[in-house]
């Protein structure tokens, strides 16, 4: 980080872009005064200019076509000698701080602090072809970290209520996701809501949607998925993203929803946003407190380049604020929102009341159930509530006449595994005569890849398929299964 | 250009209890011949149909077919019967003889046979092959257990993530009960669309097998199966075991009672005094 | 009114006749019964014949053949839900067409279905055992020298390109026996030029693109067909072919037991590549995978011989990546070959190349089919449809190109005295769905040829009655 100390009090500007190399035309300058923190976010123009601002003034440069052919890191540096001499005045007799963001990527550092990288040498060819190894290394870094994190057991939050808010302002209609940002986040959403509820079947979901500096609730918070698939579906239409989006407005919606939650549950947030500005009624940093306060986790995905008061807003609240490259990063970000988040140990624990209803064994006659009540459609099986004898086709769901959760057992079975995850089996180097066979998947040992992995427990030997399919899905170890403790 | 393949893997229980051996409704050997007649006429069927059989008893699981020590050439056909056939025949035949008497010197620590692990086991076998498969094949797996236990033969957990996979999988669960109705498998199939049957008249095994689980799911649409049953998906509280209608579920492991209990059993977390009251209404107003 | 007729030249038919390779269902149907019963006296033939039933037929028989009674017709009936009675026709039909069960009734009068007793038995004994055991598998000591599976495939492969080789004329004669010519000229593959060297016809390039499996069992069907003229049991053959079909790859068998037939019928399979031997006089072969395969269809088959190796781009350009001379000719029928380097020949498919093919009698479908076949594994691992869509409406378009016309045979009236007169014709021809064109201001239709006596004795009567 590079400071220049001069004198008191520090403002403080920063450089907003995006990692992304075909992005590096779009990028922001953002500068706020350290103490005031009156952070202005600039309006997202697809920009061939760099945008500053300073409290209340905002001054523009358009690039050249030259300096448009910068590197990032070149513009930067442009970024930062053109506000020296536009804000000289201001600046002159101060220590300043210049935080430069681009993407975010905590551990490493930023980019051009880091030294002069001959990134072609990365480039490395193996039997599948081309790649980077720097990137397959930190993939297998990825990877580790997270079998590391299986293997803790922690406390976690499984009945959560989630309110998904997403971005459908004009920003969203750029095209660097395919085709558009719109239609490819509304696909990821769907493919997440589904496996979330089918993973998470106790769990509840809603959807809010911000557009035209309003947020409005699409979807009430329920465990069907359904009527969220299906709710979704207005959002398709390509003149449905319009105007500003309104980060404080749907912050409030979805908290308000989510205030009167029993206290056991936990409450989270996910954002997706996709444009660079907000138009707020008020002070948003009110509404961080007021979430912080509730214990609202907010987390945020970011569809292009890093906001500070998306990064504040989850810094507070306690959430995770990502970036993405690309569309399949995209839904690997959002995927990993599926498993169960970690509560800290004093959350409130309850016990609930559930009801267990069954398949009538005969039926009179065709009724009514009461999750299609407005369709006016019979049918002759259902499940019964055992308090009240309401009927429903559909499980889970929570009781519309008296208020009890109905479930069957396999729902309460299902998101079990991420409490009891099975331990991580521990590397081996493989041996060419060694003549035993894969305890999972029958595979001659000798001729699997070179590492082989063996369970602590059972001492059963696995090939890397077998260990990555038992860690990931099954969450069963075959040869624990058949040790009897 | 449609090219699937179809896998058949048969869990063999060979741990039969008690009272079907000793009320001489079926004799072992009758028993393991039907099992390979079913095998052997799954192959018949088409030349792209494959099949493994994985043993099953109280102490161990183990694949018998296909072996992988078993050489192709050393076998010479003494009858009429086709090679591919006798292949099956002698592999099952030698090693479930090996796998028995192996078992028989050791302790039986508990009645209850291991088919959670012969899932397992069956599932990182069938994930295998569908990473072998050549570019545009498809496989079409599905599982049969064919079991004589009266248990809830497994931890329920457990049993449970692994019928999930096989869901995730498209691999269908069928079940051939020789004597009980096993609510846990009975799940097993409903999840995974898969047919339970309780075998009524243990002499015609075979028979049944051949009517019932020998069809694809494909042909099975076609073809008149008897109707699914009905499965009673209410849990047992773990408190006095018992099935339930309403319960208390504790809201960080999710174990359930049947009575309110100040403290979680389980996860041994003290659960917040109920003041439901309030906390109802609100939760129904929204 | 003068009735002249013309008749309108019918052209021959532009379509050419494609070639049919029959599936074993058909083959065997033409088979005479006596022939049909000696073959299910052997285990194996009732297996191969059982495999290429369909699904229903296959779930029908396994379901009554461990039962010892005649079951009633409307017991088998039920066992298919009504949805699919069309499906039940069939099998019931391919079932009595096989002769594996037949017709009777009970004494009531309940019509049941029978099982043939000999193929009721004998597949029994393929799928339980018993019986006597196979001529080919007596016991023998171990070879000295095994043959590994991928040496086969080579063995084989070579030897039936060489077949092939000789068909495109690649100048490789050697290697190819007298009979083998014969064969092929029997087949009809190639007929004799006036020289009396052997050419190609048009059936012989739609043979080259089917693929393997099919062309061995084109192949050797026709050679069957003149089997029992070079006084060898057709049965007998036909027998040891699906032993072959059910045999192992990789595995020996001993020529012990067998009759000098059957050695005479083993070197000519040796000589196509369906089996190993590596003397005449060794005493033991390997089978295939030619012969493995042999008739299993293409979705049937377990395991493919061959690499595809053809990629093709939106842009009509075709990548052939084989050192092969056979496999670039076969390309070269249908595209314009551009380059050839040391792995990879790269050529255009262009409307003029696809008519040339399709003038020398192949048909869109077989080019099609053949591009799908050999496609490279990139192409089948990127999705569902292997060929770009648009390549293969293209060569669909190119064909119809050539089928503007439709020829139907037919005979004019013209020169109607009246146009009273004109309509009634007309009308009563339209009534019987006969009338190919007419034209009202000029007075003239066409009815087809064969109508032509009714609509002439009609014309008769009805000009009579005016008189």
């Amino acid at each position: 980080m590079s400071s220049i100390s001069i004198k008191n009090p520090l403002p403080k500007f920063s450089v907003k872009g995006n990692t992304s190399p075909d992005k590096w035309e779009k990028w922001k300058l953002l500068l706020s005064k350290s103490k005031g923190e009156t952070v202005k976010s600039i309006k997202g123009t697809p920009s061939k200019e760099i945008v500053f601002c300073l409290n209340d003034t905002i001054l523009c440069h358009s690039l050249s076509p030259d300096e448009r052919r910068y590197s990032q890191a070149e513009k930067e540096v442009l970024a930062l000698v053109f506000v020296c001499e536009r804000f000289k005045l201001f600046l002159l007799g101060q220590k300043y701080l210049s935080i430069m963001a681009v993407g975010m990527n905590d551990i490493k550092g930023y980019r051009w602090e880091s030294g002069y990288e001959k990134s072609w040498e990365e480039i490395k060819e193996n039997e599948k072809g081309l790649g980077f190894s720097a990137l397959t290394e930190s993939l297998a870094l990825l990877e580790q970290k997270k079998k590391k994190q299986n293997g803790k057991i922690v406390r976690l939050g499984m009945m959560r209520h989630l309110n998904i808010i997403v971005d459908f302002s004009d920003a969203m209609l750029d095209q660097d996701l395919k085709p558009t940002r719109q239609i490819c986040t509304l696909k990821l959403v769907q493919k997440f809501i589904k496996e979330f509820l089918e993973q998470n079947p106790i769990s509840q979901l809603g959807i809010i949607v911000t557009r035209n500096r309003r947020a409005e609730k699409i979807s009430d918070l329920s465990g069907n998925s359904r009527k969220h698939l299906q709710s979704l579906e207005i959002c398709y239409s390509s003149n449905y993203c319009i105007g500003e989006p309104s980060l404080q407005n749907s912050l409030e919606l979805a908290l308000s929803s989510m205030k009167m939650l029993p206290s056991h549950t936990s409450r989270e947030i996910l954002v997706i946003f996709g444009s660079l500005n907000t138009c707020d009624p008020g002070s948003i940093k009110d509404t961080i407190e007021l979430l912080k306060t509730h214990g609202v986790k907010t987390s945020v995905i970011g569809l292009c380049a890093d906001v500070y008061i998306l990064r504040t807003l989850c810094n507070v609240t306690g959430g995770q604020y990502h970036i993405v490259l690309e569309d399949s990063h995209f839904q690997e970000l959002l995927l990993n929102y599926i498993k169960p988040r970690s509560v800290s140990k004093d959350c409130e624990a309850t016990c609930v009341k559930m009801g267990f209803p069954h398949h009538s064994e005969k039926l009179p006659s065709f009724t009514a159930c009461m999750c299609h009540l407005d369709d006016n459609v019979m049918n002759k099986v259902g499940y019964f509530c055992p308090q009240c004898n309401s009927k429903y086709c559909e499980l889970p769901v929570e009781c519309k006449t008296c208020g009890i959760t109905l479930v069957t057992s396999a729902h309460l079975v299902r998101p079990l595994h991420h409490l009891i995850p099975i331990h991580v089996f521990k590397d081996m180097i493989n041996s060419p005569d060694n003549n035993s066979q894969c305890y999972g998947c029958q595979k001659r040992i000798n001729e699997c890849m070179e590492q082989i992995s063996v369970c602590n427990d059972c001492k059963q030997i696995y090939c890397n398929d077998c260990d990555e399919f038992i860690h990931n899905l099954l969450h069963v170890c075959p040869g624990c299964a058949v040790l009897i403790k | 250009m449609e090219s699937e393949k179809s896998l058949l893997i048969v869990i063999l229980d060979t741990s039969l209890t008690h009272d079907v051996m000793c009320n001489n409704k079926i004799r072992m050997s009758e028993y393991l011949n039907a099992v390979t007649v079913f095998v052997n006429c799954h192959v018949m069927l088409k030349p792209t149909n494959k099949v493994a059989v994985v043993v099953v008893d109280t102490i161990d699981c183990q694949f018998v077919y296909p072996d992988n020590n078993l050489s192709l050439t050393s076998l010479r056909q003494t009858t009429g019967q086709c090679e591919i056939f006798s292949q099956v025949e002698y592999s099952l035949r030698n090693n479930i003889s090996n796998f028995i008497s192996q078992n028989a010197k050791k302790d039986i620590l508990t009645t209850e046979p291991l088919i959670g692990a012969a899932c397992a086991k069956s599932l990182c076998y069938i994930s295998r092959l569908e990473r072998e498969l050549e570019a545009g094949k498809s496989l079409n797996s599905r599982i049969l257990i064919i079991t004589g236990s009266d248990n809830e033969c497994d931890k329920y957990v457990r049993f449970m993530n692994i019928v999930f996979t096989a869901q995730k999988q498209n691999v269908i669960i069928d079940v051939c009960s020789l004597e009980h109705d096993i609510a846990l498998l009975q799940q097993a199939c409903d999840i995974t669309e898969g047919i339970f049957f309780k075998v009524p008249n243990l002499s015609a095994l075979l028979q049944y097998l051949l009517w019932i689980f020998l069809p694809d799911p494909g042909i099975r649409k076609k073809l008149v199966v008897p109707p699914p049953n009905r499965v009673d998906y209410r849990p047992l509280c773990f408190c006095h075991r018992e099935l339930i209608d309403i319960g208390y579920v504790c809201s960080v492991c999710l174990s359930i009672f049947c009575k309110f209990t100040p403290i979680c059993t389980t996860c041994e977390v003290v659960f917040k005094t109920p003041t439901p009251l309030p906390g109802k209404a609100k939760k129904k107003k929204k | 009114m003068s009735e002249s007729s013309s008749k309108k030249s019918s052209k021959h038919d532009l379509k050419s006749k494609t070639l049919h390779c029959k599936n074993l269902h058909e083959y065997l149907k033409t088979l005479s019964s006596s022939v049909l019963d000696r073959l299910y006296i052997h285990p194996i033939t009732c297996l191969a014949v059982y495999r290429e039933l369909s699904e229903i037929a296959k779930h029908y028989i396994i379901r009554i053949i461990f039962v010892e009674q005649p079951v009633p017709q409307a017991v088998i009936a039920s066992w298919l839900s009504k949805a699919y009675a069309k499906e039940h026709k069939e099998a019931v039909e391919a079932l009595t067409e096989l002769k594996i069960w037949k017709e009777s009734s009970v004494t009531g009068g309940l019509p049941v279905w029978e099982l043939n007793p000999v193929f009721k038995k004998h597949i029994r004994v393929a799928l339980l055992g018993g019986g006597k055991n196979w001529f080919m598998s007596s016991h023998m000591e171990a070879d000295t020298k095994p043959r590994d599976i991928a040496f086969l495939d080579a063995y084989a492969m070579e030897r039936w390109e060489c077949v092939l080789h000789y068909m495109v004329g690649s100048h490789q004669q050697e290697g190819i026996s007298a009979d083998a010519v014969r064969n092929l000229l029997h087949a009809g593959l190639m007929r004799c030029d006036n020289d009396g060297s052997a050419i190609i016809t048009k059936e012989g390039f739609q043979f080259l693109l089917m693929d393997t499996a099919a062309q061995v069992w084109y192949f050797i069907l026709q050679y069957l067909s003149t089997v029992e003229d070079k006084g060898l049991d057709l049965s007998l053959c036909l027998t040891f072919l699906f032993q072959l079909r059910f045999s192992i790859l990789g595995k020996d068998y001993s020529t012990e037991g067998m009759n000098d037939g059957l050695l005479i019928f083993l070197q000519h399979l040796r000589e196509f590549g369906l089996v190993y031997q590596r003397k005449r006089k060794a005493g033991r072969f390997y089978p295939t995978r030619l012969a493995l395969n042999m008739a299993a269809g293409q979705n049937q088959s377990d395991v493919s011989i061959r690499e595809g190796y053809i990629i093709i781009e939106t842009n009509y350009r075709i990548y052939a990546y084989t050192d092969s001379n056979l496999k670039v000719a076969l390309v070269g029928l249908f595209t314009n070959l551009i380059y050839r380097f040391p792995n990879v020949t790269v050529g255009v498919l262009t409307r003029d190349s696809i008519r040339t093919a399709l003038r020398s009698g192949i048909t869109a479908d077989q080019i099609v089919g053949f591009l799908r076949m050999h496609a490279h594994p990139k192409m089948i691992s990127v999705g569902s449809s292997i060929l770009p869509p648009t390549i293969v409406d293209q060569i669909y378009l190119w064909e119809q190109e050539r089928n503007r016309f439709n020829f139907s045979e037919g005979v004019l009236y013209s020169q109607f005295m009246s146009q009273n007169d004109f309509e009634t014709l007309r009308d009563y021809a339209q009534d019987l769905g006969v009338l190919v064109w007419q034209n009202e201001r000029k007075r003239t239709m066409v009815v087809t040829k064969s109508s032509h006596d009714d609509v002439k004795k009609f014309w008769k009567r009805h000009s009579r009655g005016n008189s």
